[in-house]
């Protein structure tokens, strides 16, 4: 049993917007002011007693960025999602390493990969990528290769021989990219 | 950078300001032998005692999740072997599970049979190892040749299961890659009589050592609320006196039709997370001698066509790896590839503890009580 559908939505009324089931998993989707109100919430409350923050992370849709926090209970062993859209416009979330500090980490590397930032986060710096990285890679349009030339050696003194050889970003999106249609024309050509 | 004050600045952010005459900054890795792969500490010390911990990751980052968005579901499976390369197994079977979730495929029993006699065995290497490691960074170098003296037979015994030694991409979508064979199964019993008295052996060689248990016994003491609060799963929680384990309290594969006990310890130091490790390959050996005994009949994978689109949706699921709860959250947006494939890693959630859990220690503590998390950076990193 991963969580209790009743009591959830019952305890959790006055924060979600809207919550769905998919698979026996509850996903509640609040706004962006009530985040931290709803874990500290979560947290301290004698029934649920979510006291680990399992997963956060983000994921990105046409409006903006989703941060989606996964919450367990060790105790009751509980588990729930909790969802909120940063739109483009504000990429700002609440940091939540002021209720659950493994969110320290997580946030980092949402930001990392995301570029999203999070308000009062104590230490805010890119964790997996080096320091003087461009751009956040797990962003749609950040393209497969990088945006920076990094081809082997071999492969420009290849590019060098055959003339009219597409360069390397359009290589990549060309085979890659999952639902381009042009891809075997690309390749053809 | 010329001025290391400026590198340590740029390294450790703000935490610069507290330096005073006495303290001394001491830069582990990332090529040390003890740190178990590229892993980075600065340690900010007085004396031999650590009164700062700057854990730096990073050095293997490859990419995993945008890669597996730009291939089909199929092509994201093998990448999963990379991540936690001595639990190759498990991190198969993280993914494979939310993807059969999302897809209500039903998969067949003697599947999920197979794929908890690969799981345990996988396990059982994984700690071998561990137990081998810890060693070696104590300084003992014995117990890693009794180790790894078992560790090659269950490697070779997934290797005849899986056809490849570190990297099995075994479970697979619907079931698993091949079927087990008699000479197979035969191989198996062969390693479980073989590996009871090495087991009691290994016990004997390192727990009665008076070395061994003073560089262990209270060495990085952790209590429950910590690790809990820093997200910390596996035997390091359960070494904590917490009897959590997803294979009983969120059954994946067969799991809940299997009899093993969750080893747990009340300490929560060093001796403890050995202790949990290493009571756990004995309920690994009972598992693997259950499903040999119990294996029911039937075809080993449902037939799936290699390209396949999941419904959209999105799924957060969690199962249990040698090192913690390795949870996958995936969105399909209905296409041929996953929209997002996360991977809450383990290793990279018990490593986020080391900066609360070394303060206070002395140097050569900090070797033992990175030994005894037992990370794998493939993972933390991914």
């Amino acid at each position: 049993m991963l969580h209790d559908k009743k009591l959830f939505l019952k305890k959790l009324k006055p924060f979600f917007n809207d919550y769905a089931e998919i698979r026996g998993q509850l996903i509640f989707i609040l706004d962006r002011s009530k985040i931290l109100e709803c874990l500290s919430f979560l947290k301290n409350d004698k029934d649920l007693k979510f006291n680990m923050l399992h997963d956060l992370t983000c994921n990105q849709k046409a409006k903006g960025l989703e941060v989606v926090y996964q919450l367990h209970s060790v105790d009751n062993s509980y588990w729930v999602t909790l969802k909120s859209l940063i739109p483009f416009e504000s990429l700002v979330a609440p940091s939540a390493t002021s209720v659950f500090i493994a969110a320290d980490w997580h946030e980092r590397e949402a930001f990392d990969m995301f570029g999203i930032k999070f308000n009062d986060h104590p230490d805010l710096r890119r964790i997996l990528l080096p320091d003087d990285w461009e751009g956040h890679p797990l962003k749609k349009e950040y393209p497969l290769g990088g945006f920076k030339d990094i081809k082997p050696i071999w492969a420009y003194e290849e590019a060098e021989d055959l003339q009219n050889l597409p360069d390397r970003e359009i290589l990549d999106s060309s085979i890659i990219n999952p639902d381009s249609d042009d891809k075997l024309k690309v390749i053809e050509s | 950078m010329s001025d290391p004050k400026d590198f340590l600045t740029t390294q450790t952010g703000t935490l610069l300001e507290k330096e005073s005459e006495d303290r001394f900054w001491l830069n582990m890795g990332p090529q040390h032998p003890s740190t178990h792969g590229v892993f980075r500490i600065l340690l900010e010390t007085e004396g031999e005692i650590v009164k700062n911990v700057v854990p730096i990751i990073g050095y293997l980052h490859r990419g995993v999740e945008k890669i597996s968005e730009n291939r089909d579901w199929m092509g994201a499976l093998p990448l999963t072997d990379r991540m936690d390369y001595l639990g190759a197994m498990s991190n198969n079977m993280a993914l494979t599970l939310p993807v059969e979730e999302l897809m209500e495929l039903e998969v067949p029993r003697r599947a999920q049979w197979l794929r908890v006699l690969a799981l345990e065995t996988n396990r059982l290497a994984s700690h071998l190892l561990f137990y081998g490691t810890l060693g070696l960074d104590l300084g003992a170098l014995t117990p890693f040749f009794f180790a790894f003296r078992q560790r090659e037979i269950a490697q070779y015994l997934l290797e005849l299961l899986s056809g490849q030694r570190i990297t099995f991409n075994y479970i697979r979508y619907g079931g698993v890659r091949l079927d087990i064979t008699t000479p197979i199964e035969r191989e198996f019993r062969k390693f479980i009589t073989g590996f009871r008295p090495a087991y009691e052996e290994m016990w004997n060689l390192v727990e009665g050592n008076e070395i061994f248990r003073t560089r262990i016994i209270g060495v990085g003491e952790s209590t429950p609320e910590l690790l809990i609060k820093h997200g910390v799963t596996g035997p390091i929680l359960r070494a904590s006196g917490v009897k959590r384990d997803l294979r009983k309290d969120r059954p994946f594969a067969a799991y809940d039709e299997f009899d093993f006990d969750v080893i747990t310890h009340d300490k929560g130091d060093t001796y403890s997370r050995w202790y949990c490790r290493y009571k756990e390959m004995g309920e690994s050996l009972k598992i693997i001698e259950q499903c040999l005994d119990g294996m029911p009949d039937g075809p080993h994978i449902k037939k799936m066509p290699f390209f396949f689109k999941p419904p959209p949706g999105e799924i957060y699921s969690v199962t249990d790896t040698p090192r913690g709860d390795l949870g996958v959250y995936i969105v399909s947006d209905g296409s041929r590839f996953p929209y997002r494939v996360r991977y809450r890693a383990p290793s990279f959630c018990n490593l986020s503890v080391l900066s609360e859990l070394l303060y206070g220690t002395g140097i050569g503590d900090v070797i033992a009580i990175l030994g005894s998390f037992d990370p794998v950076f493939g993972e933390v990193d991914r």
